[in-house]
């Protein structure tokens, strides 16, 4: 099953250098990405016929969900919940590949992060290409049954004819090398087109000395940064990266917050299913490494205030719910946990044995229960009003 | 848990025999069967020896003996000699930039790298401590920011509390130090502008061309006359030292510990062949369009590797003109890309091969025959104690920062010192990977009596006295506790030589001759003692030496072979130009260490 894979990557590597014949030279876009397009837009790939990527990932909403909701609801007759909320497709672009140890520099020296990188939020697919099959063959997403279904609504797709000119006639029989080769037009589509990653936001014009931030946004600006009030920076680095490129507001490491259950998700019903991020279930590959149970990839906050929910569960529905959980989750626990006998039971949504995996030390947390918040209401209108200033110009 | 190994220890020193467990130990050259090799981090010489006057009134070669700086750590009458200045901008990357005007004032040292008691970043920006008008050369950092005089144990608890003494922590990469120590340092005048011009590099996250977060940091020095590191200076006085010891590569700690494992450099491959990196991690010290000095492509989230064998390679031209000019070998294989700034290594310490890639900042496992295995073949024991790499290391840690053992390890685990962990030889072979060890196994095969031949000890972050993470004083306290530990045991004591440096100088200021060996080094000097019975009272040793000069001890006193035909533990034993007993006249070469000792 792997070799034709692997013969078929390095075929379409040699395509993209040639620029075939296909392609329209004034096109802004190689054809890989061009085809990718059409394949982004296309609800026949899904099957109720009725989802395409961009139902989800919305280009008017930063490439995240516009619907209300946990998450959408998909499948073939789109009554199944998904487990997780919808991410953004916007700047990924700088993802390292997962690792258990990223190392990266504090200073002068460079520390170890612990695990990092990878698609998806418990990272179990290290590329583009291979996050898109993914959705089409979840149940409860774009819902194929298998390659096998996949394939037969690619070659009716009326982009059929460009994948045979692009990667021969024989593509079309063969699943597995069809359905990856629209991954990989998939892929170049949202490398190529710009409006994956815009860096239009003012506080990208704010760096670049283009434009000022408002004494409110300013004073939100030295709360995300300063380590004993917001610490936001501490996993969302809002200073330059490699190459002076733009921040990416992830240090696309793992942590568990302890983000309360939401009740609302249907595999919740069942009072011992727990999503548990890197250590499953859709992860398969960590099980054992209890000491990763809970853990969720650190997403951007670029865009964030533009979310229609928050966290891996979509447990909060504004940006101010979520400032207040970090600043109160500690201080204030009855806010955000439920009691069963007279206890609370804090960090309800992972199982009590991996509960001491939470994050108790980084501030904003590490409060003691009756302590003030961590942040006033007054400093979390600011911190919003900063993290507004992330948001694209579209 | 160290309070129950010591009663173990106790326990164990009343029986009769309780040494070497092990296989009959090999016969040695000299009367040394137990060589302990402690690597703290990033001090020049100057920086920590700088004001030394020894109490034999024996001659060494530093800030104070060349009139730098006087007694009490201000300028002295040859101020002048360190003096910086800045360089001009050439169009290619160049180790001996022409010259322009003096500094007025030293640009004011910044609060880089420098944490606070929980191991969080004070700030970034000028430290407020330091003036912002010093003369534009060394200075003393004590009559600032005072030295902390906490003497005990190193634990957690002393080691954080002595964290306020913490200074700002230079940039120390390879490109960067060529150029600020040019053809064997005879003009150290550009330390300061290389730093703040190109700082980190721009692969590193917030380096800007226009804010390098570099200042005068690097001039800073402990005023030993003044009575800073009053322990390291009691360990010189009374046993041997060098003030002609250096690092081995120009640079930071991965290639320098490399270097001292296995006399030799890691280079880019796939699977044994080399190979060229990601495009993005290749170096290119070139300065970039409109900068002054700022490098195209480097820092730690980028350019690393340079394909030295092939002049036409950013930044090599320089470097290989100097070693042309002097007939020297680059010791550069063609189509060899070497690691000559820090990425991790290339397994993790469950073994499991890192991922490589554009946006991942490890290199791969590597071959380079190491002196492990080269002891192992012989029937030699040794290990590699790091500490915090078991989780008994890191009790402290969890239990009063309520962290998880992989987030007090991130605290405290130098990945960079623990060059065993990039071999495949070692990682694959269950009996050589078993000797990788933790600090607590140090101490019990201490106590136990179960210390193997040659250790090597590297230890927490925190104990390190590197500057920023950590303080020379808490480096001082995990010196004193482990001699203290080893002289208490006479068996051991009588036969066990314990040697004590730095890994690299961390791109702090030194005022000592540097000799061209190859392409990659050597860099600057080091401060390095040797604390033995055998050791020569209060000796100052001038041979040149560097941290190879440890493997050719090591090798003559076990009578292996030097690693490898390119290794270069190959090169001879320094013969002293009788008119100045710091350079060798048979260059290139280094010494194997007996000089420090008398048998």
């Amino acid at each position: 099953m792997r070799a034709p894979l692997v013969a078929l990557c390095l075929s379409v590597a040699a395509l993209a250098g040639q620029a075939p014949a296909v392609s329209d030279s004034r096109a802004p876009f190689s054809a890989l990405a061009q085809l990718g397009r059409q394949v982004f837009f296309d609800p026949s790939l899904s099957a109720s016929g009725q989802l395409s990527c961009a139902s989800c990932h919305s280009p008017a909403h930063a490439y995240t969900s516009s619907s209300g909701g946990a998450a959408p609801r998909g499948g073939a007759a789109l009554d199944q919940a998904p487990l997780r909320t919808v991410p953004s497709l916007r700047y990924l672009d700088h993802t390292p590949r997962f690792t258990r140890h990223f190392y990266i520099e504090h200073g002068e020296e460079r520390e170890d992060e612990g695990p990092a990188g990878g698609f998806m939020l418990d990272g179990r697919v290290d590329s583009l290409h291979a996050q898109a099959l993914l959705p089409w063959l979840d149940p409860a997403e774009m819902g194929n049954e298998n390659l096998e279904a996949l394939a037969r609504r690619l070659r009716q797709a009326s982009y059929a004819p460009l994948l045979r000119q692009l990667f021969g006639p024989a593509l079309l029989e063969q699943p597995r090398p069809l359905a990856a080769a629209a991954a990989l037009a998939l892929e170049r589509f949202e490398i190529e087109d710009p409006s994956f990653h815009p860096y239009s936001s003012r506080y990208d014009r704010f760096l670049a000395g283009e434009s000022s931030l408002s004494e409110q946004e300013q004073r939100g600006l030295a709360l995300f940064i300063d380590t004993r009030k917001g610490n936001c920076a501490e996993c969302h680095p809002n200073t330059r990266g490699p190459g002076g490129r733009r921040p990416d507001f992830t240090d696309y490491a793992y942590r568990a917050l302890g983000v309360p259950r939401n009740r609302e998700l249907s595999a919740n019903a069942r009072a011992d299913f727990f999503d548990l991020g890197l250590c499953g279930p859709r992860r398969a590959d960590l099980r054992t490494e209890t000491r990763y149970c809970g853990y969720f990839k650190t997403p951007t906050l670029r865009n964030s205030a533009r979310r229609s929910r928050y966290f891996h569960n979509g447990r909060f529905a504004t940006l101010e719910q979520v400032l207040e959980f970090y600043a109160e989750r500690d201080s204030a626990p009855q806010r955000w946990y439920p009691s069963a006998h007279g206890r609370l039971r804090k960090f309800d949504d992972l199982p009590a044995i991996y509960r001491a995996n939470v994050d108790r030390s980084d501030p904003p947390f590490g409060r003691a229960r009756g302590d003030p918040p961590a942040l006033s209401a007054a400093e979390i209108t600011d911190l919003a009003a900063y993290l507004r200033t992330l948001d694209d110009a579209d | 848990m160290h309070r129950a190994a010591l009663a173990l220890s106790a326990a164990l020193t009343a029986l009769p025999v309780c040494a070497e467990r092990a296989a009959p130990a090999a016969a040695t050259a000299t009367p040394i069967r137990h060589v302990i090799v402690i690597i703290g981090e990033n001090q020049t010489f100057d920086a920590l020896f700088g004001t030394w006057q020894p109490a034999n009134g024996a001659a060494v070669n530093n800030l104070l003996s060349e009139g730098i700086v006087q007694a009490d750590g201000s300028p002295g009458a040859n101020f002048a000699r360190a003096a910086q200045r800045r360089g001009q901008s050439t169009p290619h990357y160049s180790i001996d930039p022409p010259r322009a005007e003096l500094y007025e004032h030293l640009p004011q040292p910044t609060l880089i790298g420098v944490a606070d008691l929980r191991f969080k970043p004070v700030g970034t920006g000028p430290d407020p401590r330091i003036p912002a008008d010093l003369p534009s050369g060394p200075f003393a950092i004590s009559r600032y920011i005072a030295y902390s005089r906490q003497q005990s144990p190193p634990t957690l608890a002393t080691s954080s509390g002595a964290m306020s003494a913490a200074s700002g922590d230079p940039v120390h990469r390879f490109f960067q130090m060529w150029q600020q120590c040019g053809p064997e340092n005879r003009q150290p005048d550009l330390y300061t502008w290389v730093a703040v011009t190109a700082g980190m590099g721009g692969d590193t996250s917030g380096v800007l061309p226009q804010s390098t977060g570099q200042g005068g940091e690097l001039m800073g020095f402990l005023n030993m006359a003044g009575g800073d590191a009053p322990y390291l200076r009691s360990l010189a006085d009374r046993y041997a030292s060098s003030d002609n010891h250096h690092q081995p590569v120009m640079g930071g700690t991965a290639m320098n510990f490399f270097m001292l494992a296995s006399a030799d450099l890691p280079f880019f491959n796939v699977a044994g062949r080399a190979m060229a990196p990601p495009e993005n991690q290749i170096e290119d010290p070139d300065p970039s369009a409109g900068s002054e000095n700022f490098y195209r492509r480097d820092g730690y989230q980028g350019g690393s590797y340079v394909n030295c064998a092939d002049r036409g390679s950013p930044g090599a031209a320089s470097i290989l003109d100097l070693l042309d000019a002097r007939h020297l070998a680059s010791r550069c294989e063609p189509g060899h890309y070497y690691l000559v700034n820090n990425l991790a290594a290339g397994y993790d310490l469950d073994g499991h091969p890192q991922p490589l890639g554009p946006n991942n900042y490890s290199y791969p496992p590597q071959s380079v025959p190491t002196i492990a295995e080269a002891l192992a073949r012989h029937g030699v024991s040794w290990k590699w104690y790091i500490g915090a790499r078991d989780r008994a290391d890191l009790g402290p840690e969890m239990r009063t920062l309520h962290l998880s053992l992989e987030a007090a390890r991130r605290l405290q685990y130098n990945n960079d010192g623990d060059p065993l962990a990039a071999s495949t030889a070692i990682m694959t072979t269950p009996s050589l990977r078993s000797k990788l060890q933790g600090l607590d196994s140090f101490y019990r095969d201490l106590a136990r009596g179960t210390l193997p031949a040659v250790s090597f000890v590297v230890p927490k972050s925190r104990d390190n006295g590197h500057p920023g993470s950590s303080v020379v004083a808490s480096f001082e306290n995990l010196l004193r506790d482990i001699v203290g530990r080893v002289q208490r045991q006479p068996q051991l004591w009588s036969h066990a030589a314990i040697i004590a440096t730095t890994d690299e100088g961390g791109g702090q200021f030194d005022s000592g001759y540097i000799q061209v060996l190859d392409f990659f080094g050597d860099g600057p000097r080091v401060p390095l003692l040797v604390i033995s019975p055998f050791a020569r009272r209060g000796h100052v040793d001038h041979t040149y030496n560097d941290h190879i000069s440890i493997l050719k001890f090591i090798e003559r006193n076990w009578r292996l072979a030097p690693l490898s035909a390119r290794s270069r533990d190959n090169l001879p034993d320094p013969i002293a130009d009788p008119n100045d007993p710091y350079r060798p006249t048979n260059a290139p070469a280094v010494g194997d260490l007996m000089t420090l000792f008398e048998f």
